[in-house]
């Protein structure tokens, strides 16, 4: 596993108390993190949440085209339906990591 | 820090040190006399202070050993829990991997487990659960009132209906109004947990520094040693810090950071990342337990062709406005690249005047940023 | 520009929920907001002016929620909007505005110059013995007082320039061709140089009360009022009247050298006193240097450019300790290069006042660019820089403070008690703790809102959207100001670290 990832991981283990975190590792270089946090959110999927990592010195244009990638691979890795969101962690050079949802389209905004 | 019961004198007295710099006045329990223009006799005291402790003192900084910093898979490590707490607690430098900024995770973890009791103390990290929790609690309550009011608007509202909407409106208006954070108790935030997860809390945590501050501890104060399997000197050090960011030559994004990060700190700033709120730094006036940041900083090379984007600077000063921070542009102008190799590759004495030399050609504006509400302005 | 991406992307929180957006945010703008016409409907329907309440704004609509609420609410509001639409509008005959548009000059003319909206706007102008008193106005000016509904304007011609330069009496205006506003639209694009980004940020400002002058065009306009006061000697329809007006300007210049003497006769009285005064605070400033030299003399240090400097070199504070961090840049830095031509101030603004006189207008409040951000990026350095250069440096003319006026039987706000009460507390305090608290906010108040006071507003201009942004210039090294200074003669301002 990358460094990038087991920075990820070891973040969503022992800083936001994940469970049942896992790691795929896949070609390219890329690994997809999936597990399960402690607030479930998504009542639809067993809660389980895929997580891509990504640093901040990487090129920060990421294509649409790059985006679908990572919601096949993990279509495939869980041979279910494609999932409805990702999280894409952006690792700081100070270790901070920031999460933000990617969502497959449009969906319904929240209420604050 | 707001909603801890931490006292300034209390701060004032854990983060004495604006840097991991050791003064001779605090070493030696001395201080420098006053001086009176009318008085001679000052004059001479003064000076005889000064030959006195140059003569009869060694320079405290010399006799303490240096911090040790591991570059391990592009990551500055500090491992050494006396070292992390030197560099938090003198400048603030550094993160605590498994915090979000004070490596606190070894004593949050030990009250999670609820291995110790009676501490009343709250960590940053443990207000946030406690306000998000709350938040929920209020969403939800928010919710039963909002499908109330669609009832009333369906004109299906029942007489026991209207008096329990009467009832939400208060208690949610309440609230709104006073949050209990303050009152936690320790109950609160334990968790249930197997006995044998007790015994083994190991040290995960360490503190990573970023590039720039582990350049800043080498290059400007040098109080640590960076070790790469070996001892890296500050050439070396530099290098490996370029290569991992982006760019080469005079404008490589280490050095243009580097120097900006340079200048406010030798303003006496505390220079914090500002990756949470979009911007390149943040600018405290002591650091993060006394006040918030006052100022982001964005960084932009003093570059012709490298103009930024209307929409991008407003949206993040749109999210800088919002949490009441001023927005810094920090032009940083750079020399060509002839300039630039001719005093890397030249020698000198010494390694720290090399980079002196180099950091001279570069030039930091600051301009500020706001946006104008022509509605709000007009008396 | 915007990404079009079918994917969304929301900043989630640490426990997989959502991020919290901070409450209350004060940079909530109603100007973010669609207008909501009912308002205008309720207000306009009261039965007096006196009565309009400030239309009160609701909890945003979240979803559709199975109910016609929504709907409903939607219809009423476009009802109004369609209603206060065709409210009758028109120009009452006695105070009826009139403007005739010059095709060769690129400006109309109001011969009769009534009514309030003058103050900024036109140039006067004066042909023969007809016209007194009368307006130049510029095509943004025109467009927006026909636009606003407040001026007619008509297409100037042959007819109307030989009545314009000649002693024929009445002139009538129906003979010439009203310009509805769209043909008023054409014929100024057509005719001048008319910059429609302009015009928008010109004419929010103006329904925002703000007194407005055209920064750049004044010079050229007021070259043109000049042309046409030649132009009728062309016409040679009457004899030179100039000369029986007093020339104002000696006169007013006369009067400023005399008050200038008394300035000077009371100045003189109070030279020694502050000459005594500069002396004392150079002396405090000297000591304060030497002393800190005697310091730093450390015997046995290397420079602060060696690696073993804090090794070598006794400190007794931090403030030292920051100074010798500072690395000056040398003087190698590269010049700026080109500035961008975009970048062009062209209003002058101010705050709303009553006391304003377009001849000699009080340095303003703002001065602004106007850029459309199709065509231009964020400025550069340089071209900032060279906006600093140009835009006005004395300061904006505070307003005189309103003396109280009646005894307000209102209560006391909230904000006026807490203000009162920290006065107070501010009073019992030490002298030297006060004078600290002085420091510290004046010191804050040079950061945060810059340092020399010299700033630029650029009025971004995005297919109708406006947006603006205020640039000012700083300097975190507090280099010479002069403000701080006299709190603390000769203290490093620029270090933000305070030694105990």
């Amino acid at each position: 596993m990358s460094s990038l990832a087991h920075q990820v991981l070891v973040n969503l283990v022992h800083y936001n108390n994940w469970t049942s975190v896992e790691s795929h590792t896949l070609l390219l270089e890329l690994t997809i993190l999936c597990g399960v946090p402690p607030a479930t959110q998504t009542p639809d999927s067993l809660g389980l949440e895929w997580v891509i990592p990504r640093s901040i010195k990487q090129d920060p244009n990421i294509s649409a085209h790059e985006i679908n990638g990572w919601f096949q691979q993990i279509t495939q890795l869980s041979s279910s339906k494609r999932p409805t969101r990702i999280t894409i962690a952006i690792v700081n050079d100070d270790g901070t990591i920031v999460y933000y949802f990617i969502h497959d389209g449009v969906v319904k905004p929240r209420q604050n | 820090m707001k909603g801890g019961k931490t006292s300034r004198k209390v701060l004032n007295e854990l983060y004495a040190r604006p840097l991991p710099l050791v003064l001779s006045s605090e070493a030696y329990n001395v201080t420098i006399p006053n001086v009176f223009p009318h008085n001679p006799i000052s004059w001479i005291y003064l000076v005889w202070k000064i030959v006195q402790i140059n003569t009869l003192n060694r320079v405290p900084q010399s006799q303490i050993p240096a911090l040790t910093v591991q570059l391990e898979e592009s990551i500055f490590k500090v491992a050494d829990e006396a070292d992390f707490i030197t560099l938090w607690r003198c400048g603030f430098f550094g993160k605590g991997v498994l915090s979000r900024s004070e490596p606190t995770w070894k004593e949050r973890s030990i009250k999670r487990f609820n291995t110790v009791q009676n501490d009343k103390q709250f960590s940053m990290e443990e207000l946030t659960k406690k306000r998000r929790d709350e938040r929920k609690k209020f969403k939800a309550e928010r919710a039963k009132l909002q499908e109330l009011e669609l009832k009333q608007r369906k004109e299906e509202l029942s007489s026991e209906d209207a008096a329990s909407l009467e009832g939400l409106k208060i208690l949610l208006s309440k609230m709104r109004m006073n949050p209990s954070i303050k009152n936690i108790s320790t109950d609160d935030l334990k968790v249930e947990t197997e006995e044998s997860e007790l015994a083994d809390i190991i040290d995960l945590e360490y503190l990573q520094l970023q590039a720039i501050e582990t350049f800043y501890l080498k290059f400007a104060l040098n109080v640590i040693n960076v070790y790469e399997s070996h001892l890296l000197s500050t050439l070396q050090l530099f290098d490996r810090c370029c290569r991992l960011s982006q760019g080469e030559g005079p404008n490589n994004t280490f050095i243009i950071e580097y120097s900006v990060y340079h200048y406010f700190r030798s303003l006496g700033w505390c220079v914090r990342s500002g990756i949470k709120f979009g911007c390149d730094m943040l600018l405290y006036k002591r650091g993060p337990p006394f006040t918030h940041a006052e100022f982001a900083v964005m960084i932009i090379p003093g570059d012709e062709k490298l103009c930024r984007d209307w929409f991008d600077m407003a949206a993040i000063a749109r999210v800088i406005g919002t949490v009441k921070k001023t927005l810094v542009l920090a032009f940083v102008e750079y020399p060509n690249r002839e300039t630039y190799d001719q005093i890397l590759l030249s020698e000198f004495e010494d390694e720290k005047e090399k980079f002196t030399q180099l950091l001279g050609k570069y030039r930091v504006t600051e301009i500020l940023y706001r946006r104008w509400a022509p509605g709000r302005t007009r008396d | 520009m915007a990404k079009r991406v079918g994917y969304l992307v929301v900043r989630t929180g640490p426990q997989g929920d959502e991020a919290i957006i901070p409450q209350g945010e004060s940079n909530h703008d109603i100007e973010d907001e669609v207008q909501d016409w009912r308002n205008l409907s309720k207000s306009l329907g009261s039965s007096t002016k006196t009565q309009a309440a400030i239309p009160k704004r609701g909890e945003k609509e979240f979803e559709p929620d199975g109910t016609s609420v929504q709907n409903r609410a939607l219809q009423e509001s476009r009802e109004s909007m369609y209603e206060a639409l065709s409210g009758l509008r028109g120009h009452s005959l006695k105070q009826k505005l009139v403007a005739v548009w010059m095709s060769d000059q690129g400006q109309s003319i109001v011969v009769h110059a009534k009514g309030n909206y003058f103050r900024d706007v036109g140039i006067p102008v004066n042909i023969g013995t007809k016209v007194r008193g009368g307006l130049m106005l510029s095509p943004l000016e025109t467009v927006y007082l026909v636009e606003r509904g407040s001026m007619v304007c008509y297409l100037g011609d042959a007819h109307y320039e030989q009545w314009l330069y000649n002693d024929t009496k009445d002139f009538d205006y129906d003979s010439l061709v009203m310009l509805d506003l769209g043909f008023l639209y054409a014929i100024v694009a057509e005719t001048s140089h008319f910059d429609v980004d302009q015009y928008q940020v010109y004419s929010y400002l103006k329904r925002h009360g703000y007194l407005i002058l055209q920064t750049k065009a004044k010079e050229q306009r007021e070259h043109q009022a000049k042309t046409i006061n030649a132009k009728q000697q062309a016409h040679k329809s009457t004899p030179e009247t100039h000369k029986s007006i007093p020339d104002t300007r000696n006169l007013s210049s006369g009067l400023m050298f005399l008050l200038g003497i008394g300035r000077k006769l009371s100045q003189a009285t109070s030279y020694w006193g502050s000459l005594f005064s500069t002396l004392i605070h150079h002396c405090k400033k000297a000591l304060v240097y030497i002393q800190s030299k005697l310091i730093s003399m450390g015997v046995f240090a290397v420079p602060t450019s060696h690696s073993l400097h804090y090794f070598t070199k006794h400190y007794f504070n931090y403030t030292e300790v920051f100074q010798s961090l500072r690395i000056t840049p040398s003087s190698a830095v590269p010049a700026p290069s080109s500035t961008s031509l975009s970048f062009q101030l062209v209003f002058d603004v101010w705050k709303p006042t009553t006391s304003f006189s377009k001849k000699s207008p009080p340095p303003p409040d703002f001065q602004l660019c106007v850029v459309n951000t199709d065509h231009s990026n964020f400025p550069s350095l340089a071209t900032i820089r060279s906006l600093f250069e140009v835009v006005n440096k004395e300061e904006p003319v505070k307003p005189t403070e309103k003396k109280p006026k009646k005894k307000s039987t209102l209560p006391p706000t909230k904000k006026e008690l807490k203000y009162q009460r920290q006065l107070e507390r501010q009073a019992r305090l030490d002298a030297k703790v006060q004078q600290r608290n002085l420091y510290l906010k004046t010191r804050d108040n040079k950061l945060k809102f810059g340092s020399s006071g010299v700033n630029v507003i650029i009025a971004t201009v995005n297919q109708g959207i406006l947006n603006f942004v205020n640039l000012s210039e700083a300097d975190f090294e507090l280099k010479e100001i002069e403000d701080l200074d006299v709190i603390y003669p000769g203290k490093d301002h620029g270090i933000v670290y305070m030694d105990g």
